[in-house]
């Protein structure tokens, strides 16, 4: 039986709900065009019918229902296609950085539709040499190669400004973006606060949801990361590379530090204790993302540009500044005027003598010129110098074309008016000018920006480890039995064996890792060569870092004794300060360096400089490097080890100080006598990265501002001050018409000088310049066509997601018109019908009981 | 399938397509305006790689090309110099010829005829010494210097000290191969003798008499005049002695070769020795030369003919010159004929390569040009029926665009 007032009392809650409904409306209406917005539905239910079932149910016909109540407003999203979404935006922030510096580097090179790039330079210059060479008197003519010479500079160096000006944008945008990242984690933690709350009320914040999608949409574009629900209802935590960013509340920012903008690191290389050198190795480490493009971007793509361009400009201006140094110029520069003081050498084999005091201002090797009486004279080198009886005599044995042999004697004239020898008074005058250089280099094209070329390793003095995802400080031992399935102590509890030192503490299975740490660190740790230890555990980063002078003695943690404590071990801590790479399998310490590829040569650590043989076996290479770089393993002068791991098969260098290690083309560059290099330490897998600035390099770098990168080569300004100073001849006597050299340096451009920059050594040289640069510049094209291409297919694939979220979350004004008209028609009729239950009471209550009145 | 759509979906699709249509629009626009398919290397990597190798092989050619012309007219101003030479070489033969014809006591023809030769042998050092472009044609690497110089004195330290006295003598120095110095000269053709001392102070003194060698009958010894009061000739003096002919041709240049490069390493000479060192056995124009101090100092060829023309002034003198002697003379000048011939024809080959080296240049430089704007240049026919087609595509966008967007239900609720 139903009361009185039933069907008003429907027909309200119709009236109720149709206005949520239109309220709900009028929202989405409202935000139609909101970033983010997702519409949202109401979903409407029936109420509970009468009557329930129960003793007193009085049976009748039916339940009957008594209307509708607004169950959820809630909003629609497809979480799938959000993902999808992510994704793409990740993919488009990491190609949006590359394609625009690539871009920047291809305008940087001005090819090749302008005339103005280095390709252009570079001809223009050897066509000079070629106009010198026809003109080699001509002053117009060496005018024209040094102007062409400066031209030529002003490119490089532009270019040079250039690609440091992308790197410094770039060292703006990786700031910029780890500030971006931390303002945007933090809106999301607030907003986590806000939605735990709204939860908990039993509520849907579907605004404040679409409000942290929003942000996750937008944090997507910077960094890769990965989102789980906590524990906590509505709570969040978002992570890149297991570390941590938000979790519910909590922000955990990125640290930015300006070693970022030239890493002392190389971004491959585990971690160190520093946050904020983990942070930038993990946005290295990233697979996509904004961040990760621009230090991708910086770090590789401008450094090889950069390298190659380097080792093409510097191969360039050797070249011609090699001939240079070997040719003479116009004028006869002096440092003073000698006169043979002994009167007529009787003989001239191939010496002239001089005052034994005025002797000492030559050495070998130089160029001097012997002028006799008439002012006729010939350049020859001194090839030694000889002082006896008061008497010094430089000795030379390249004669000049003005000194012959007599056809018929066969015996050496000179060109002297006395016989067989140069007259006392001849003047000696020392040539200086021959040796000009064309071009200076300030500094080598690229190298402030990628770095010296010695660069340091640095050996891990700290060893860190990375534990599983799950793990936390208040994980307990316990529960890491569980995961790693070890034993890790029995219920009675296992001692921790640090080193041979004894032990102390027990591990129990219910302390948490916190705890054990908290033991593990408060020992005096000492590792196997006295140095002192210390351990942490990291709870933000999720790692066990272990400190000390030295790593090696932390392989005794865990020790051999069953009774020990294997935390460690379990944990898979190795216990080294490794720099060790990956070696293919087959290899053990018998192996020759023959087998392994590796010629005899030298290699270079440090500053030491070892020579090996190729019949040598690893084993007996390390140990003659060792014997070498390990002065005293006792003493505090403990040096820098090579170990072989035969296990992993991999080299790994174990150091108590930063140690560097010399690629075979610096290592021949540094060993004297120009010696070949061994490729051991590369084979074996150990690389040098360019991206390793030294200390001193560090400082400098640190001072690299915008204001002062300026010219980094520089035309010779004692050529430019005097052009006739500039090399044509190859001898004095050659000046003016000898175009030799001219002819030589413009032959340059033929020369097969450069090689591909992917062997990494100019060895078998096989392009000229000019190919090596358009291969360059096509190398380029190539890289940023793909970048190109790439940022179409993202697109589209963007654009299809955004209509794919569109299609789910969008408003359609259209459908909210129609759903519009349904409510309100809806609300229309309820209205109706509590006018006609009003009429029916009216009849009712008005209507009858009259009879009889 | 899509199976709802929504009022953004149907924006941002029209804002990206008109930005597609835009985008693609522009890039031809850039390439119609500057006339270029390949704007950066991204656009086409490898073409971009080949029109910079092309231009670089077009402006090497073209470099080569005005390197030939350059060679090319220094050739032809040394092959007109060697022959006004051969002329004047076969005047001078013929002059030998017609004074071996004359009687012996036409001394007086001889003379004159010795005099012509005298003079011709000026006009052969003055036109050896034409400058082309500034630069001597002959002179080796000493572009600068003037190769030949025609002396008409010796000149030397006298080396020991004299006090005045009456009749002092001066011996001509004997030079290191023990070979006397300067050419068949008579007290006649002695114009005047000096002492310059090391101030520069010239005196001159009277010659009395002259005696030959008593071995070969050249002029050795001269006997001079009582010296003025107070002159006192030091070892460190200089005599001069003065001729009233050309006695000494001197070389001042060098025997470099210069060379010019007409293509990738191969390089055409473009410049003669005038004279060669006698043990090199290079090709020059007049022979060997003696560098200073060793022996005669004239070049070869000079000095055949100077000999020749002091055999004909003493065809009759004590000296013995014979008509042999004229006739090796003629021998002598058909010599300097014969390789001034070989000269002329290795510069008529030379010329032939260069000309075949300039077609081949020219035709490196057409291909080439050819192959590169085929790499870099617009079609512009088609790019423009291109244009138009996309600005119609455009078009027809933005009209459709426009209509669909604006349409909505609103338009139709009352």
């Amino acid at each position: 039986m139903t009361s009185s007032f039933f069907g008003i009392e429907t027909m309200r809650r119709a009236i109720l709900s149709q206005r949520t409904v239109m309220n709900t409306i009028g929202h989405n209406v409202a935000n139609a065009s909101t970033e983010g917005y997702s519409r949202q539905v109401v979903h409407l239910t029936s109420t509970s019918p009468t009557p329930t079932p129960g003793t007193n149910l009085i049976v009748g016909a039916g339940q009957l229902g008594t209307g509708v109540a607004v169950a959820e407003i809630e909003r629609v999203r497809d979480v799938f296609v959000d993902n999808k979404l992510r994704s793409g935006l990740m993919d488009q922030g990491y190609n949006q950085v590359v394609m625009d510096t690539l871009s920047q580097i291809e305008n940087a090179f001005l090819e090749p539709s302008t005339e103005q790039g280095f390709s252009n330079a570079m001809s223009e210059f050897f066509t000079a040499w070629q106009d010198l060479s026809i003109n080699p008197e001509s002053a117009a003519a060496r005018n024209q190669v040094v102007s062409m010479a400066q031209n030529l500079v002003d490119v490089v160096n532009n270019i040079d400004q250039t690609l440091r000006g992308i790197r410094l944008d770039l060292n703006g945008q990786l700031k910029q973006g780890v500030d971006e990242v931390n303002r945007i984690i933090e809106e999301i933690a607030t907003l986590n606060y806000e939605i735990t709350k709204v939860y908990s009320h039993n509520n849907l914040p579907n605004d404040l949801l679409d409000q942290r999608d929003l942000l996750l949409d937008e944090l997507s574009q910077y960094v890769n990361f990965d989102v789980i629900d906590t524990d906590v209802l509505g709570g969040i935590s978002i992570s890149i590379g297991g570390r941590e960013l938000v979790r519910d509340d909590s922000v955990y920012n990125l640290t930015y530090d300006t070693a970022w903008d030239h890493p002392s690191q190389n971004s491959k290389t585990p971690y160190m204790n520093d946050v904020s050198q983990n942070d930038f190795y993990m946005l290295a480490q990233a697979s996509n993302g904004e961040l990760k493009g621009i230090i991708e971007a910086r770090d590789e793509i401008l450094v090889e540009v950069s390298n190659e361009f380097s080792s093409l400009v510097t191969e360039f201006m050797n070249t011609v500044n090699n001939y240079c140094s070997q040719g003479m110029g116009m004028v006869l520069e002096d440092t003073g005027t000698i006169t043979t003081s002994v009167a007529d050498i009787t003989s001239l084999d191939n010496f002239v003598a001089i005052n034994a005091t005025e002797i000492t201002q030559f050495s070998t090797g130089e160029l001097i010129y012997i002028e006799d009486a008439d002012g006729e004279g010939i350049t020859v080198e001194i090839t030694d110098i000889d002082v006896s009886g008061g008497v010094g005599r430089l000795f030379f044995d390249n004669i000049g074309p003005l000194v012959t042999a007599d056809e018929a004697t066969g015996t050496q004239t000179s060109f002297s008016g006395a016989a067989n020898g140069i007259e006392s008074g001849a003047t000696i005058r020392k040539i200086t000018m021959e040796k000009y250089n064309l071009f200076e280099t300030a500094d080598i094209l690229g190298r402030n920006m990628i770095g010296d070329t010695n660069a340091d390793y640095y050996s891990q003095m700290t060893s860190t480890l990375k534990l599983p995802e799950g793990i936390t400080a208040k994980t307990t031992i316990r529960e890491l039995e569980a995961i790693y399935g070890v034993d890790i102590t029995d219920m009675s509890g296992k001692r921790l064996q640090l080193d041979d030192q004894g032990y102390s503490k027990m591990i129990t299975e219910d302390m948490t890792l916190d705890q054990a740490m908290s033991i593990i660190a408060g020992q005096n740790l000492v590792a196997n060569d006295g140095k002192a230890l210390e351990v942490e555990f990291d709870e933000v980063n999720r790692r066990i870092i272990i400190k000390g002078e030295t790593a090696e003695a932390l392989n005794q943690l865990g020790g051999e004794d069953g009774s020990s404590c294997n935390l460690l071990r379990v944990l898979g801590f190795e216990g080294y300060g490794i720099a060790g790479f990956e070696q293919e399998t087959g290899t053990n310490l018998t192996t020759t360096l023959e087998d392994l590829g590796i010629g005899d040569g030298y290699i270079q650590i440090d500053n030491v400089l070892l020579e090996i043989d190729k019949s040598m076996t690893i084993q007996a290479t390390l140990d003659q490097i060792n014997a070498t770089l390990n002065v005293d393993p006792d003493q505090s002068s403990y040096g820098t080890n090579l170990i072989w791991d035969a296990n992993a098969g991999r080299l790994r260098i174990v150091s108590s100080h930063r140690f560097s290690v010399r690629t075979p083309e610096e290592s021949q560059i540094a060993a004297a006598g120009g010696a070949i290099a061994s490729n051991f330490l590369t084979i074996l897998g150990l690389q040098r990265d360019e991206t390793v600035p030294t200390d001193s390099m560090q400082q400098q770098l640190a001072s690299v501002t915008s204001s002062d990168i300026g010219a980094r080569i520089t035309v010779n300004q004692d050529i430019i001050n005097d052009t006739s100073r500039l090399a044509t001849a190859t001898s004095y006597a050659g000046i003016p018409g000898d175009n030799t050299v001219a002819l030589d340096i413009a032959g340059i451009q033929n020369q097969y000088l450069m090689s591909d920059y992917s062997t990494g050594s100019l060895a078998n040289p096989s392009e000229t310049l000019e190919e090596f640069y358009s291969g360059l510049i096509s190398d380029i094209g190539v890289d940023s066509q793909r970048a190109i291409m790439d940022a179409e297919v993202i697109d589209n694939y963007l654009e299809f997601y955004q209509n794919k979220r569109e299609e789910v979350s969008g408003v359609s004004l259209d459908e909210e018109m129609t759903k519009m008209i349904e409510a309100q028609h809806a609300f229309s009729a309820a209205s109706r019908m509590i006018n006609t239950v009003d009429e029916m009471l009216d009849l009712i209550i008005n209507g009858t009981g009259l009879v009889g009145r | 399938m899509i199976s709802r759509v929504t009022n953004s979906m149907m924006t941002n699709t029209f804002i990206n397509d008109i930005q597609r249509n835009l985008a693609s629009t522009y890039e031809l626009q850039q390439q119609i305006s500057t006339g270029k398919k390949v704007l950066n290397p991204s656009d086409d990597p490898i073409g971009a790689s080949r029109t910079l190798d092309y231009r670089q092989i077009i402006d090497q050619s073209e470099q080569y090309s005005n390197n030939v012309d350059d060679a090319d007219s220094i050739a032809s101003n040394i092959d007109g110099v060697l022959s006004s030479i051969e002329d004047i070489m076969m005047r001078l033969r013929d002059l030998a010829v017609d004074a071996s014809n004359e009687a012996p006591e036409n001394q007086q023809n001889r003379d004159a005829i010795a005099d012509e030769i005298d003079s011709l042998i000026n006009e052969l050092v003055f036109q050896s010494n034409q400058k082309f472009n500034g630069k001597s044609l002959f002179s080796g690497y000493k572009s600068s210097t003037t190769p030949f110089v025609a002396k008409n004195y010796v000149d030397f330290v006298y080396g020991t000290t004299a006090a005045p006295a009456a009749n002092l003598t001066i011996d001509m120095p004997t030079t290191a191969n023990g070979s006397k110095s300067e050419a068949i000269l008579d007290l006649d053709s002695v114009k005047g003798v000096y002492v310059v001392d090391d101030q520069g102070n010239r005196t001159a003194v009277d010659v009395v008499s002259v005696d030959p060698d008593p071995v070969d009958g050249k002029l050795t010894r001269l006997t001079v005049d009582t010296l003025t009061p107070g002159l006192n000739i030091n070892s460190t003096d200089r005599i001069i002695i003065e001729f009233d002919r050309v006695v000494s041709v001197e070389y001042q240049g060098d025997t470099g070769t210069r060379e010019i490069e007409i293509s990738n390493s191969s390089r055409v000479g473009v410049s003669y020795a005038g004279a060669s060192a006698s043990s090199s056995g290079q090709t020059s124009v007049f022979g060997t030369y003696n560098p200073e101090g060793t022996g005669s100092a004239s070049v070869e060829a000079f000095q055949e003919l100077m000999d020749l023309r002091d055999r004909i002034y003493k065809y009759e003198s004590d000296s013995g010159t014979t008509i042999e002697d004229i006739m090796q003379g003629i021998d002598d000048i058909d010599d300097i004929r014969e390789n001034i011939t070989t000269i002329r024809s290795e510069q008529g080959g030379r010329v032939n390569r260069l000309e075949l080296a300039k077609n081949r240049l020219e035709n490196i430089i057409i291909n080439t040009e050819e192959l590169r704007s085929s790499y870099e240049d617009v079609d512009m026919a088609e790019a423009i029926t291109e244009y138009t087609l996309l600005q119609n595509v455009y078009q027809a966008s933005l009209a459709v665009g426009g209509s669909i967007i604006q349409t909505t239900l609103l338009d139709y609720l009352s």
